[in-house]
C-alpha cells in the first residue's frame, strides 16, 4: 500500500518534470547567432523594401504612361485644331467665310 | 494655326470620331462635321464661320465645334439640317456632350453626341412623292 504511494507521487512528479523540461531548457532566442554586418541590414531593410516599392510603383504607373496626355478640364488646348468632315483647304474655305452666312440652328453649352 | 504640343487624340481616336461622323453621315443624309480646337473670338461666330466654310454641303451640314481650352462647345446646323434637328435635340445632346467632357473623356463625348446627333435626325425620308 505505501509503495503504491511511493510510485504514484514520483510518477506524478516525473510527468510534471519531463513535460517541463523544454522550458527549462535554454530558449532559441536566447542564444546569440552571429550578427548581421551592416552592408546585409542596408540590403534587407532599406534596398529590398525600396525595390519592391518602386517595382509595384512602376507596375501602377505603367498604363497610364502608356496612355496619351490625357484630356483635363481646365487645362490649356495647345494642340493643332482638328477638323472631321471639313473641307478639303480649310484656309481658303474659312477665309470667305461670314457667320451667319449659312447657320440656322443649333445649341451652345459649357463644361 | 497654333504650334501642336504632341497629338491630343491617339490613332485610333481619330479613326473612332471620324468613322462616328460618316456614320452619322450616311445613316440621317446630313453631312456631320466635327471641329476640335481653339476658338478665336466669340464661339458662335467662329462656329458658324466654320459651318459657312463647309460650302455646298453648308444647308445640310451639322457642324460641331469642341473647345476643350475654353471647355465651350457649339452645334450649328443649317438650312435643311434645322428641319430634321431641333434645337431641343441638340441641346439635348450638347448637355451629354459636356456631361462625358468635364469627366476628361473627349473621344467618348463626341461619338456619343453624334450618335445622340445622329438619332434625332432620323433616317432620310425617300423622296417625297407628289
Amino acid at each position: 500500500m505505501r509503495s503504491r504511494l511511493v510510485t504514484a507521487v514520483v510518477a506524478a512528479l516525473a510527468s510534471v518534470v519531463v513535460v517541463a523540461t523544454p522550458a527549462l531548457a535554454l530558449d532559441d532566442g536566447e542564444g546569440k547567432g552571429k550578427p548581421l554586418g551592416a552592408g546585409l541590414v542596408i540590403v534587407i531593410y532599406v534596398l529590398i523594401p525600396l525595390g519592391a516599392f518602386l517595382v509595384i510603383a512602376f507596375f501602377s504607373t505603367l498604363p497610364s504612361m502608356l496612355r496619351r496626355p490625357r484630356y483635363r478640364p481646365g487645362r490649356a488646348w495647345k494642340h493643332d485644331p482638328l477638323w472631321f468632315g471639313g473641307p478639303d483647304d480649310p484656309d481658303s474655305a474659312l477665309s470667305s467665310a461670314r457667320p451667319g452666312a449659312t447657320g440656322r440652328g443649333g445649341a451652345s453649352a459649357e463644361w | 494655326m497654333p504650334s501642336g504640343n504632341g497629338e491630343p487624340f491617339t490613332e485610333g481616336h481619330v479613326r473612332e470620331i471620324s468613322r462616328s461622323c460618316s456614320i452619322a453621315s450616311s445613316e440621317t443624309g446630313l453631312h456631320y462635321s466635327v471641329y476640335v480646337g481653339a476658338v478665336e473670338g466669340e464661339i458662335r461666330d467662329h462656329a458658324e464661320r466654320l459651318h459657312a466654310a463647309l460650302g455646298a454641303v453648308s444647308p445640310r451640314a451639322v457642324l460641331v465645334l469642341v473647345a476643350p481650352g475654353d471647355r465651350q462647345l457649339e452645334i450649328v446646323t443649317g438650312k435643311d439640317s434645322s428641319r430634321r434637328l431641333s434645337d431641343r435635340a441638340c441641346a439635348l445632346a450638347a448637355l451629354s456632350m459636356t456631361t462625358s467632357f468635364s469627366g476628361g473623356d473627349l473621344v467618348g463625348g463626341i461619338t456619343t453626341g453624334l450618335r445622340m446627333l445622329s438619332e434625332a435626325a432620323g433616317r432620310e425620308l425617300p423622296a417625297a412623292r407628289h
